[in-house]
């Protein structure tokens, strides 16, 4: 099999999974048929300058690269297939597990293809039969005191020692020596259980540790075959990145206490997304199956979070498991219990009220909420336009979650624990107001009514409970939500509202790339999108119908880029301003998800 | 109760919701557009003014459009003809296929190689095996295994494979004398067709979906006995079949019926894309098993009956001397089997040793990647054809180097053979459609994939 | 007493007549009709090698499955009656009716055995011409006997083409028409192919037609007849519309002109289909095989073995009753071996063979009777 050239779609499959809502930057580790199809040489990209190339040949076969660069990301890139467990595209390479090692012409030896650079005119063979022979040997060795464990082991079907044995092994073992044994389920630390039994040594964690965290918490003690991976004394494995060390484990060795014996990997679809955690915005892998998300894992983007994302970021999808309100109620305010009524009703009764509302001339307020996304906050400064022109005083607003300056660090988490900020702050326009003028506005009675896409207050429980009773004096109350609140219950109309991994659309982060949602699964029970729900009760009150905005996300999408741009000289850097980053969107290729199993074996 | 209305050509027409002259010559309505076509002739003359020319006729009478299917009890599988009929005698049809559509090649690019054979039991279900050999042999061939199989496989899947298409004879011929009244004959045919099918479930555990074949083999071994119980079933067979012949081949109603029905020329045939027995029927001695020999068919002695005016007989009798062919294939294949292993003994398709698998990671590591991913098959495509029950039998698969087909087509007999099913009743009379339908032998699960 | 009663009968003949309308058709033909739907069923299982209907049973009485009549009866009649819409009710119930009807009714001129003498049933009658008083077995004796069946089986072609179009449905109005070409073609032959007999045996009167054949099997219609015999059965099968005949429900081509029926009114084509096999068989009994006649015997017993009036009597009864199981037999026989035709191929068979050689029947057995009769 490792002949055969690499297929154009198998590529277009590894693309599919790779891209994003911005245009991703070449990534060091080229799916390989991408860079294959282009000319030799053109594999780091154009910004490197040509001078440095230098030529090798590979498997006989003359390719172009940066001169020093690591042989095994060479190889890789030109679609040559070196079984390795130990190096990995974002960690250093310490050459530890020798099952990457090629034969380069001169050398005695056979050498790791991850610890070696290239130089001029180098002779590398990957695939002689002395190379096959060591690396079916370095697997046998591998597998020696490997416990039979692959069924009950989480790793099954996404495992990196299973895909190296299937693809270049097959054969069995010629050692008759019982295994030895380690400890199998060691406690690492609150979100992590060891089982060193299956641990093959490859120092991966140790180094996400070290280099992505920054904090040495994991070692190797003992020697030989009893050698395995431990916490330094009086540690524990709780850095807040330290569920990366789960993805970069190649085997089942270390496993997320959250994730464990929940779902079997092979079963899960994966969809593309963006984390909501905070407004750093990592790229996401929705991992889904049977309607439901059962993890998040980091999605490569050398441009936001590189290979990584935070612990906390993956157990956001539980807010979209657990206390959603699922259909649309009626309340009478102040407190009073609120009937469920069919969305439609909700929709209805909320459109005539501010109808009238806004053609009575009443001060409204329009809450933009920085967890929706952009198409949403877009579409409701579009209806704020159209209530102005009815007659109505509009204030705007932008609230969102509280920040909370103890997670910011320098690696990826930042304060701001919402995850469109930027878009928010755009979209309500220059004047908007925060969270606390809302509330001081609302003690003074100044508003009449009050549209809130998305109830989010830097409150918390026990304070928003004290504080609702302030939007008692309003005439008209619309919340849009996704969970339950004290604040919600208050409110005239209350409508479901899907969240981030139910819709299509984009949030925008703080560094303002615009980055792209995908619907992973179906909202619950009467959800629709914050922007559906505009888009109806506009039409409903016959404030607009038939806009583009109103006719999909992607319409939306484009609509917004398109009026966000307009307004903005050419060439302004995205750093300065949120409205460059529209400039740069794209709205992507529409997705399916792909089930694990056949998205080319992860492992 | 007014079941007549006059239409403007003053002719009387029933009113069955059958297009009136004038609606037939302005090309329809209806809902049926303009389905109705009628033989240019009639055209003409429905067109003229003037009467006096319709009323050359004997009877002024005018086409009606009736609707065959697609629940009628008399098709196999569901198809629905729009038959416009003069009398009874059939003036135009329009053979409608596709109710049995189950997304065969669809289904397939989601499942890996192996899940795929369960689903190609469903396409021509009469002879699920020989479905199970077309597909095996398809993804071998991309695998570049073909050559490697082992010896005992492939005499396991000649003698399936055979007697799958005697099944499926026995049904096609037993349904052609059911289709023309004579009960009898069919249960008999079925009788027989069950003590073989009794024999494929003892070896395969299902009396009609197998799934017994495998990538670079087949599942497992022939049960013990089984030669010897398959030679008895046969004799048994061929006197039940012998009884049928002489029920039907020398009855005069049943001759009368069959001869001269739909005959088909050979050129016609060939520009249709016929094979199989039907395309023999019209004396085209092609058989894939003889011109392009798989799996061991080279070292077998036997004949490719052919017809010669490609009637119904035609047709029935080709089937019928086949089925005494592929009884001499497996009286030379049962003395020739060697004994050995059934599967490829390659880690790439088969499973490991169910031992090794349970004690050792090796083992284990491969099952799990075997049954979890499927086979790794090269990227790459291929065509890849059998002699099916009906004709040829191709699959044609692209593969993007995972475990399941990037794409998957099925050149199915039936389909392509229905094709010409309005040219063969044109003229006939509304008793011959479903005889000749049956002769043609339209298995709906293979046609509508 | 008996006696008493006898004598009224023979003298009250409208009663007797009314009795033995009743005992004819409830104790004999409706009875093998249902009988026959479960024969038909077994017999057509045994010839193909299945075990057809077995089950049914009230309790432990099983009797072969013989009980599946009841349960066929019993499932007609819950069943939903589903009168299609856009139907013309009125002709869509009449049709059934028409269907059944003119057979039950022709019964009436079938002998079911020889005259009864009353008063002396006990004693040995050798003569029955003497008798004082007699009950003929036979509804109504009428001269015009075979043109009376003839008059009303034309009628039961109605029942079906009126199905066929009072159902608004192509199909079925294509089987009614089918229907009503092959009876009417098939008639003319079945009319015909009887001519022969006509003259042989100097009657239209189908009691005189038996009595006429008398207990020599040789004078039988069979013998003297033997190709208006298969003339006769084969265009009288056409008549019944069964198996090889049954183009008008051809289920792979038509269905059938009563396929929008259901419930009973389909249990009632069902039936009159039965019930006209057993008038066929009853028509070919007593034309072809002797009626009630047992060979060898005569009113006295056989030959110089005297049996007394009432056993030679219920001899022959039982004989003609054998007779007709026989011919149903044969039916079943027939329907389940052979092939179905196709409408041209049915009609060239009835007009351009089955005709000519009725008419040949014709004038060769005259040419004979008139050579036997001495040209008188
Ligand atoms: S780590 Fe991989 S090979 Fe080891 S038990 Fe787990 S799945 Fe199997
Ligand atoms: S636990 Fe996993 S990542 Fe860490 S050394 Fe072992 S195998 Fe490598």
């Amino acid at each position: 099999m490792a002949e055969t050239p690499p297929s154009p779609i198998k590529s277009s499959i590894a693309a599919a999974l790779r891209e994003t809502a911005t245009p991703p930057s070449p990534p060091p580790v080229v799916p390989p048929a991408a860079a294959s199809a282009a000319p030799a040489g053109s594999a780091p990209g154009p910004a490197s300058p040509p001078s440095e190339l230098v030529t090798i040949k590979l498997d006989g076969r003359d390719v172009q690269a940066k001169k020093g660069a690591n042989l095994l990301e060479v190889c890789l890139a030109n679609g040559v297939d070196v079984s390795y467990f130990c190096y990995h595209p974002g960690l250093s390479s310490p050459a530890v597990c020798r099952q990457c090692l090629v034969e380069v012409v001169g050398q005695p030896k056979l050498v790791p293809a991850c610890f070696t650079p290239i130089a001029d005119k180098m002779e590398v063979n990957t695939s002689t039969s002395r190379v096959l022979t060591i690396r079916r040997q370095m697997l046998e060795f591998t597998l020696v005191n490997h416990p039979v464990d692959c069924p009950i082991c989480d790793k099954a079907g996404e495992c990196t020692l299973q895909k190296q044995y299937q693809d270049w092994d097959h054969e069995g073992s010629r050692s008759s020596i019982p295994k030895v044994h380690k400890p199998k389920m060691q406690d690492l630390g609150p979100h992590i259980v060891l089982d060193a039994e299956r641990c093959i040594l490859c120092t991966r964690c140790i180094r996400v540790c070290d280099e992505v965290a920054g904090q040495k918490q994991l070692t190797m003690a003992w020697r030989g075959d009893r050698e395995q991976l431990t916490v330094a004394p009086g540690h524990q494995l709780d850095n807040p990145y330290s569920l990366n060390t789960v993805d970069v484990c190649p085997v089942g060795a270390l496993t997320s206490k959250d994730f464990r014996f929940t779902m079997r990997a092979w079963e899960l679809f994966t969809t593309p997304s963006v984390c909501p955690g905070c407004s750093t915005g990592c790229n996401v892998e929705v991992h889904h199956a049977q309607g439901e998300i059962w993890r998040l894992v980091p999605r490569e983007n050398l441009q936001v979070n590189k290979y990584w994302m935070c612990d906390e970021g993956r157990f956001t999808y539980k807010d979209v498991r657990h206390k959603r309100l699922t259909s649309a109620r009626i309340g009478g305010g102040k407190g009073q219990p609120a009937q469920i009524t069919s969305l439609d009703k909700a929709v209805a009764f909320a459109a005539e009220r501010l109808e009238k509302l806004a053609s009575s001339g009443a001060t409204i307020g329009l809450v933009y909420s920085a967890q929706t996304t952009n198409e949403a906050l877009f579409a409701l400064s579009q209806v704020a336009q159209k209530l102005i022109a009815r007659g109505a005083n509009i204030r705007s607003y932008v609230t969102g979650t509280a920040s909370k300056p103890e997670r910011a660090d320098k690696i990826l988490r930042s304060a701001d624990t919402n995850p469109n900020a930027a878009g928010a702050a755009l979209f309500a326009g220059a004047g908007a107001g925060d969270a606390g003028a809302l509330l001081a506005d609302l003690k003074a009675g100044k508003l009449k009514g009050l549209w809130m896409v998305g109830a989010d207050l830097p409150l918390s429980e026990q304070a928003l409970a004290d504080a609702a009773p302030i939007v008692d004096g309003l005439d008209l109350f619309i919340c849009q939500a996704a969970s339950d609140s004290a604040l919600l219950r208050r409110a005239h109309v209350q409508l479901p509202a899907a969240v981030w991994a139910e819709v299509d659309g984009s949030f925008t982060n703080n560094k303002h790339l615009v980055q792209r949602l995908r619907k992973a699964v179906a909202p619950q029970g009467d959800a629709r999108s914050h922007l559906e729900l505009i888009s109806q009760i506009a039409k409903k009150a016959n404030l607009a119908s038939g806009e583009k905005w109103q006719v999909s996300a992607r319409q939306a999408f484009l609509q917004m880029v398109s009026v966000v741009s307009s307004s903005l000289p050419v060439g302004t850097d995205p750093a300065q301003s949120v409205a460059a980053g529209f400039a740069s969107a794209d709205w992507g290729k529409e997705f399916l998800p792909v089930q694990l199993r056949f998205a080319n074996s992860r492992g | 109760m007014s079941m007549t209305t006059q239409s403007k050509t003053g002719l009387k027409t029933l009113a069955f919701g059958m297009p009136t002259p004038d609606e037939i010559a302005s090309g329809g309505s209806h809902g049926l557009s303009a389905r109705p076509k009628l033989p240019p002739d009639l055209m003409s003359k429905l067109n003229a003014a003037d009467l006096e020319e319709v009323e050359d006729i004997e009877l002024p009478t005018e086409p009606m459009t009736i609707n065959m299917g697609p629940s009628h009890p008399a098709t196999h599988g569901t198809v629905r003809i729009v038959l416009t009929i003069d009398g009874e005698t059939v003036r135009d049809s329009d053979v409608q296929v596709g109710y049995l559509h189950r997304c065969f090649e669809k289904e397939a690019e989601y499942a890996t190689y192996t899940q795929v054979f369960p689903y190609t039991d469903r396409l021509n279900y009469v002879s699920p095996l020989l479905n199970n050999v077309g597909f095996a042999l398809a993804v071998e061939k991309l695998l570049g295994i073909v050559d490697r199989l082992p010896e005992r496989a492939q005499y396991i899947r000649v003698i399936i494979g055979e007697i799958s298409r005697i099944t499926d004879h026995l049904t096609c011929l037993g349904a052609s004398a059911m289709e023309v009244g004579g009960f009898t004959p069919f249960l008999w045919m079925i009788k027989a067709r069950e003590w073989l099918w009794e024999l494929l479930e003892e070896l395969t555990g299902a009396r009609l979906t197998h799934s017994y074949v495998r990538i670079g083999g087949v599942s497992q071994d022939l049960p013990e006995h089984f030669i010897e119980k398959l030679r008895a079933t046969l004799q048994k067979s061929t006197s039940v079949i012998g009884e049928c012949e002489s029920l039907l081949v020398k009855n005069r109603i049943f001759r009368d019926r069959m001869d001269g029905v739909a005959t088909m020329s050979a050129e016609d045939a060939i520009a249709m894309g016929w094979t199989g027995p039907c395309l023999r029927s019209t004396g085209v001695p092609y058989d894939v098993r003889k011109d392009h020999p798989y799996l061991v068919y080279d070292r077998f002695e036997f004949d490719v009956p052919v017809g010669s005016v490609g009637d119904n007989y035609d047709r029935f009798a080709v089937r019928l001397e086949e089925i005494r062919q592929s009884m001499r294939i497996l009286d030379q294949a049962m003395k020739q089997i060697p004994a050995g292993p059934v599967l490829l003994d390659d880690p790439r398709v088969a499973m490991p040793a169910k031992n090794a698998v349970y004690n050792t990671i090796e083992s284990m590591i491969g099952h799990f990647k075997l049954v979890i991913d499927g086979i790794k098959v090269p990227a790459g495509e291929v065509y890849s054809y059998t002699e099916g029950g009906n004709g040829e039998l191709g699959f044609y698969i692209v593969s993007d180097g995972t475990g399941r087909p990037y794409r998957c087509h099925v050149r199915s007999p039936s389909f392509i053979i229905t094709q010409s099913m309005s040219k063969l009743i044109l003229g006939a009379g509304i008793a011959d459609i479903i005889p000749t339908f049956g002769m043609i032998n339209m298995i709906g699960g293979e046609c509508d994939r | 007493m008996t006696d008493s009663i006898l004598m009224f009968l023979a003298e009250h003949t409208a009663v007797a007549a009314l009795l033995k309308l009743l005992l004819l058709v409830l104790g004999f033909v409706m009875p093998l009709a249902s009988l026959s739907t479960w024969a038909e069923r077994r017999q057509s299982a045994m010839m193909q090698d299945r075990l057809g209907p077995n089950r049914a049973n009230i309790g432990p009485v099983k009797l072969w499955g013989i009980l599946h009549f009841v349960a066929d009866a019993i499932k007609m009649m819950f069943k939903e009656d589903v009168v299609p819409a856009k139907v013309d009710r009125f002709l869509f119930a009449l049709a059934p009716v028409m269907a059944i009807a003119p057979v039950l009714i022709t019964f009436a001129v079938v002998p079911f055995g020889p005259d009864l003498c009353v008063g002396q049933v006990l004693s040995v009658v050798t003569d029955p011409t003497t008798c004082k008083a007699t009950i003929p077995l036979q509804v109504a004796r009428m001269d015009v006997g075979m043109l009376f069946y003839f008059a009303l089986a034309s009628l039961a072609v109605y029942g079906t083409t009126l199905a066929g179009w009072a159902s608004y449905n192509k199909w079925s109005l294509l089987g009614g028409l089918r229907a009503s070409s092959q009876m009417m073609s098939y008639e003319v032959c079945m009319g015909l192919s009887l001519m022969g007999a006509f003259l042989v045996y100097g009657s239209l009167e189908p009691n005189a037609i038996v009595t006429a054949q008398g207990s020599n099997i040789l004078n039988w219609g069979i013998f003297t007849q033997p190709l208006a015999f298969v003339l006769f059965f084969t265009a009288a099968i056409a008549e019944t519309k069964r198996a090889p005949f049954d183009l008008p429900e051809g289920e792979p081509e038509l269905i059938g002109y009563f396929v929008e029926y259901s419930g009973m009114r389909f249990g009632i084509f069902f039936l009159a289909e039965f019930i006209e096999t057993i008038f066929l068989a009853a028509i070919v009994t007593t034309v072809f095989l002797g009626g009630w006649q047992v060979p060898g015997l005569d009113s006295s017993g056989f030959g110089s073995f005297h049996l007394p009036h009432l056993a030679v009597v219920l001899l022959q009864v039982v004989a003609w009753s054998l007779k007709i199981l026989f011919l149903c037999w044969l039916q079943l026989l027939i329907r389940w071996t052979l092939p179905r035709f196709r409408p041209d191929q049915l009609m060239r068979l009835g007009w351009k063979q089955l005709l000519p050689l009725s008419l040949l029947n014709i004038i060769i057995t005259a040419a004979v009777v008139l050579w036997r009769s001495g040209g008188k």
